[in-house]
């Protein structure tokens, strides 16, 4: 221990007399280990986390299987729900919940805030406590309730000022006011990843939220999670073997009386399942599911800068080493074994990586925040725990102790092997012994650049597949629409009044200066939400298994104006297209392709299900539209068919209207405020304009190809400068050879092609490494490109000749001083 | 204490050897003060890096008190060095990070000794060599007279039978040289062997006899 002390001693010593060279080294490999650790902070805590309550290892999912499908769902109807928890046994406790958007405005702009609709007993079973109040008990949850409320506590915080009186007070969500009964514990962000928990409302209070549209006694309205704490001594097998007792029954109540009979069959032998609810991995997480493989992936990337890092230091170590051969030949003679100096190496290294490591928490945390602020969208704002663990202390320990090896092993082992006798005669270097090292060291910097090159090949392939979808025709012109989504529940408007205040809506919005046109819909592009149904194509035989699933919107006539998207055939709907005139419908070409193959689809039929349980009706295709994308820009075009909003089955108390506008949308906001506020002021309004919705959906992309792209330049730049190092190295022993070979003759463009021959070849040799790694590892992202394959030979010639080109001006700055050094200085340089 | 028979080292040239030693054939007693010299090239300071060790490839055979070095192993032969020889460079190879008692120390330190004992030994040594007021001075900071003092101070503070001394004053005036000498005559009486590397015949005159080394053959003993 003492000689170990001492070794430490010895080493910081040594670094503190070198202080360029430290600073350099720790912060390459703060730098280095920041990045890892940020991205392993990430995944720490949409992954690897437990749930901020008590013994989150007993929690389990509860989920349910048809037997048609291997997958399990996780969603539940209320009756399923009151049927578990009525009937379950085997759990010491069982909660639902539902996670939702409330809005703190009485009319106007929404604000929303992230909240919950749980069971009473959602709290209890979780063991969270109050910071101050109650939170909810089972008897808060009860059919006819008033309601209550329970905050987060960084909701109290924020909106509260953490104020105790804010306990008693009146809560406005969505029109309604609820009571303040308690603040739930500091640290507790509920049981969704990637979510913070604002407000907390019983499953009762859905009803007087939603009124007469209420999802409490809907057999079809699949919207509750469900969770159980397995009593003691229980495990996750047995609790599914006693739900599945149950199931039968369970799933008998609440049958689904709008299915066809042979589904309701299908769901009386439905079966529960139960998974481990304690992390992201395997509890909920919608964050988890979008960002799993990118998070993946950039840990790999940010492993290949590491290592480069870590090559550009054993570099640098080599040098050192090289510079310290007398002392190791002094040390070996005094008595040292070899093992000793090694481990005296090895301690300077490990003295500077855990440095590193400690700087590298730092950036860590400061990365992993940023990272958190980048895939937070407009719509979406991200809340991630990233308070520090001991897993992420233990990983960026490991990193530290790591790396430390992986830099100083290979100069150690390298330096340590010096000739004894160079000590007694002098303590000069062995031209062996240099050269040795120096191999060591070109092999170092091949390694670099084939790393190198499959980060920029990596790089290429996500650049150009968010390029691909950037520049992708979606089918509608994304520029210049503004879109605002309008909910009048709160305003009062009976479903009869809702045609002719959305009407009216319409009219204000197309008065409007600077507005082209304006058209209303359910749904709009790249939303997140859908609407399909089976259909029944005239003349059409599906194939045995086939469903003719087909994607619906409802929209006015002005839609495909107001979004660009093109008429193929037929005509669009106009004035004549009325509640009471025969059912019309425009399709997309895909449609028309695929379920009216060789004919003329205009003026065939469809039938699909009607307003009431197992009605049908009839729409006749009146028009043929341009495919346009619908749920993703990754989508293969789908089957897609609109119907008039004037025939929709229902009018529902939200729709979104979209501006098309000459000059920048968003500043057209406050003017459409004030417009539909003239219509009604109590109307509930969110606006985003269509480029920023599509963009939201490309976070994935973005966040990929920006940090890539931002680690692919690093590890250009680290291999740049490994490749000058050793260039500069190697021309400074060989000035006396380059002195003698000028003496001799040589001109300064054979001197100049003699150092770039030696780069040439390092390059050669790590392009071709990295040609066959770049090969192999793309393989595992192909299904996150985009419109190229991962052999895609146009990113991999680019990455080679951006490479080359960086590799070959890196090494002639040395190749250039060696062709002006002077023959004479040079042949007494030694 | 030192047996050497026949002994060889050769470098490969081509198809031939460059013979460095030839046919080396000597004893060292325990206790005497031995001097090795001849031109530049004889092959002086390699037999010097042969007893001590530090040269692993030759031929022959090599007694060390009654140690037959040649069939030892590099790490018996390692050890045997530890145990046995000090070595004093015309360099002094002091090391430039560590104070002259760290320095003082790291002999000890390979020798798996306790810290507590190493202190006292490193103290001793320093009052021994009067060194004490330097002991926190940096090599830089000491003079070239200083500094092989403690060079030699480094060379006998693990208690070696056999000091290996390369041209120990090479590098001093001749008041520094003579007062190394002085030093190595007392070591040399207190019990000592000691075989040094000069050129200098004044100093070689401190010692009890003269070795000398022509083109790697023993020209005179």
């Amino acid at each position: 221990m003492s000689t170990l002390l001492q070794d430490l001693r010895y080493g910081l010593r040594l670094l503190a007399k070198n202080p360029g060279f430290t600073a350099v080294v720790i912060l390459t490999l703060a730098l280095g280990i920041g990045a890892n650790t940020a991205i392993f902070s990430v995944i720490n805590a949409v992954m690897l986390r437990m749930l901020p309550v008590e013994k989150p290892e007993q929690l389990v999912q509860i989920r349910f299987r048809s037997p048609r499908s291997a997958d399990a769902r996780t969603t539940y109807t209320n009756p399923l729900w009151e049927q578990v928890r009525d009937h379950q046994d085997v759990f010491s406790g069982v909660f639902a919940w539902s996670p939702q958007e409330f809005d703190l405005a009485d009319g106007g702009e929404a604000r929303n805030v992230h909240g919950i609709y749980a069971s009473g007993a959602y709290f209890s079973t979780l063991g969270v406590r109050p910071a101050i109040g109650r939170l909810m008990a089972p008897e808060d949850d009860r059919r006819g309730c008033g309601g209550v409320a329970v905050l987060g506590y960084g909701f109290w915080q924020q909106h509260y000022a953490g104020a105790e009186s804010a306990i008693g007070s009146l809560l406005r969500l969505n029109g309604h006011s609820f009571p303040v009964i308690g603040v739930t514990q500091r640290g507790f962000f509920g049981t969704d990843v990637g979510d913070q928990l604002a407000v907390a409302l019983p499953i009762c209070a859905e009803a007087i939220i939603r009124g007469k549209d209420s999802l409490l006694d809907h057999r079809s309205g699949w919207w509750l999670l469900m969770m159980g704490r397995l009593a003691p001594g229980t495990r996750s097998e047995q609790a599914t073997a006693h739900l599945n007792v149950l199931a039968p029954q369970i799933f008998a109540a609440c049958v689904p009386p709008a299915w066809r009979l042979q589904d309701q069959e299908v769901f009386k032998s439905y079966t529960f399942a139960t998974t481990p609810a304690a992390t992201g991995l395997t509890g909920y997480s919608g964050l988890r599911n979008q960002y799993e493989r990118p998070l993946e992936i950039l840990m790999v990337v940010v492993g290949f800068v590491l290592l480069i890092v870590c090559a550009n230091i054993a570099s640098l170590m080599m040098a050192r080493a090289a510079a310290r051969q007398r002392e190791f030949a002094v040390r070996l003679s005094l008595g040292a074994s070899r093992a000793r100096l090694i481990r005296q190496l090895l301690t300077e290294s490990l003295a500077l990586s855990t440095t590193g490591a400690l700087f590298g928490i730092l950036f860590g945390q400061w990365g992993s925040a940023l990272l958190v602020r980048f895939v937070s969208t407009t719509t979406n704002r991200v809340f991630l725990d990233l308070s520090m663990d001991g897993r992420v202390l233990g990983f960026a320990a490991a990193m530290g102790i790591v790396t430390g090896l992986l830099f100083g092993l290979l100069p150690a082992w390298r330096a340590t092997r010096v000739s004894l006798t160079s000590a007694m005669k002098g303590g000069e270097e062995q031209p062996s012994e240099s050269r040795s090292q120096f191999r060591s060291g070109r092999w170092i910097v091949a390694v670099q650049v084939a790393l190198s090159l499959v980060l920029l090949v990596g790089t290429g392939l996500f650049v150009r597949t968010f390029t691909n979808l950037l520049t992708l025709n979606p089918g509608f012109d994304r520029k210049n629409v503004l879109m605002v989504s309008v909910n009048v529940h709160n305003a009062g408007i009976s479903p009869g009044a809702r045609v002719p205040f959305y009407g009216q809506v319409l009219e204000r919005l197309k008065s409007l200066p600077g507005v082209v046109s304006v058209s209303q819909s359910w749904l709009t592009p790249i939303s997140g939400l859908e609407w399909n149904q089976d259909i029944q194509p005239q003349g059409y035989q599906p194939p045995a298994g086939e469903m003719p699933l087909v994607w619906f919107n409802g929209v006015t006539p002005e839609y495909f104006a107001t979004l660009r998207t093109p008429l193929v055939a037929g005509r669009t709907f106009d004035s004549g297209d009325t509640a009471t005139s025969p059912r019309v419908a425009v399709v997309s070409e895909t449609l028309a392709r695929r379920f009216f193959p060789n004919v003329d689809p205009i003026g065939k039929y469809f039938r699909m299900s009607g307003p009431d349980p197992g009605s049908t009706e009839q729409l006749q295709i009146v028009g043929v539209v341009k495919d346009s994308k619908y749920i993703s820009l990754r989508e293969a075009d789908l089957p897609f068919a609109y119907v008039p909003l004037t025939q929709a089955p229902f009018i529902p108390e939200d729709s979104s209207f979209e501006i098309r506008t000459a000059v920048n949308p968003t500043s057209m906001i406050p003017s459409a405020r004030e417009a539909i506020g003239g219509a009604n002021k109590a109307a509930s309004l969110r606006f985003v304009t269509l480029a920023q919705q599509v963009d939201d959906s490309l976070v994935p992309e973005r966040l990929l190809a920006m940090l890539s792209g931002f680690f692919g330049g690093l590890a250009l730049l680290l291999t740049a400068i490994g490749l000058y190092g050793v260039m500069a190295y190697l021309v400074t022993r060989r000035t006396h050879e380059i002195g003698i070979r000028m003496a001799l003759g040589a001109r300064q463009g054979s001197i100049l092609r003699l150092v770039l021959r030696d780069s040439a070849v390092l390059l050669a040799a790590g392009i071709a490494i990295g040609i066959a790694g770049a090969f192999w590892i793309t393989q595992f992202v192909r299904h996150l490109l985009f419109g190229l394959t991962p052999r895609d030979t146009e990113t991999l010639a680019v990455a080679v000749v951006v490479l080359l080109a960086v590799g070959l001006l890196a090494s002639y700055l040395p190749a250039r001083r060696a062709t002006k050094v002077d023959p004479m200085v040079a042949l007494r340089y030694e | 204490m030192i047996r050497l028979r026949n002994l060889e080292k050769f470098y490969p040239m081509g198809v031939g050897k460059y013979f460095v030693l030839r046919q080396i054939t000597m004893d060292i007693e325990e206790g005497e003060f031995v001097t090795i010299m001849g031109p530049s090239g004889a092959g002086k300071t390699t037999l010097l890096c042969i007893l001590g060790m530090l040269d692993g490839a030759w031929s022959g055979e090599y007694y060390l008190l009654d140690q037959p070095v040649h069939k030892l192993s590099l790490k018996q032969r390692a050890e045997l060095n530890k145990q046995y020889i000090g070595f004093v460079f015309q360099q002094y190879h002091l090391l430039d990070g560590l104070t002259v008692a760290e320095n003082l120390d790291i002999p000890l330190s390979y020798r798996d000794i306790k810290p507590s004992e190493r202190q006292a030994i490193v103290a001793d040594t320093l009052d021994r060599f009067r060194i004490v007021g330097k002991k926190d001075l940096f090599p830089s900071q000491l003079s070239g007279g200083q500094q092989q003092l403690v060079a030699v101070a480094r060379a006998v503070i693990a208690n070696p039978k056999l000091i290996l001394a390369d041209e120990p004053t090479g590098n001093l005036h001749s008041s520094q040289g003579k007062e190394i000498m002085e030093l190595f005559k007392k070591l040399n009486e207190e019990g000592t062997t000691i075989i040094q590397v000069t050129h200098n015949e004044t100093w070689a005159a401190y010692s009890h006899r003269i070795i000398k080394l022509a083109d790697g053959w023993i020209v005179k003993n």
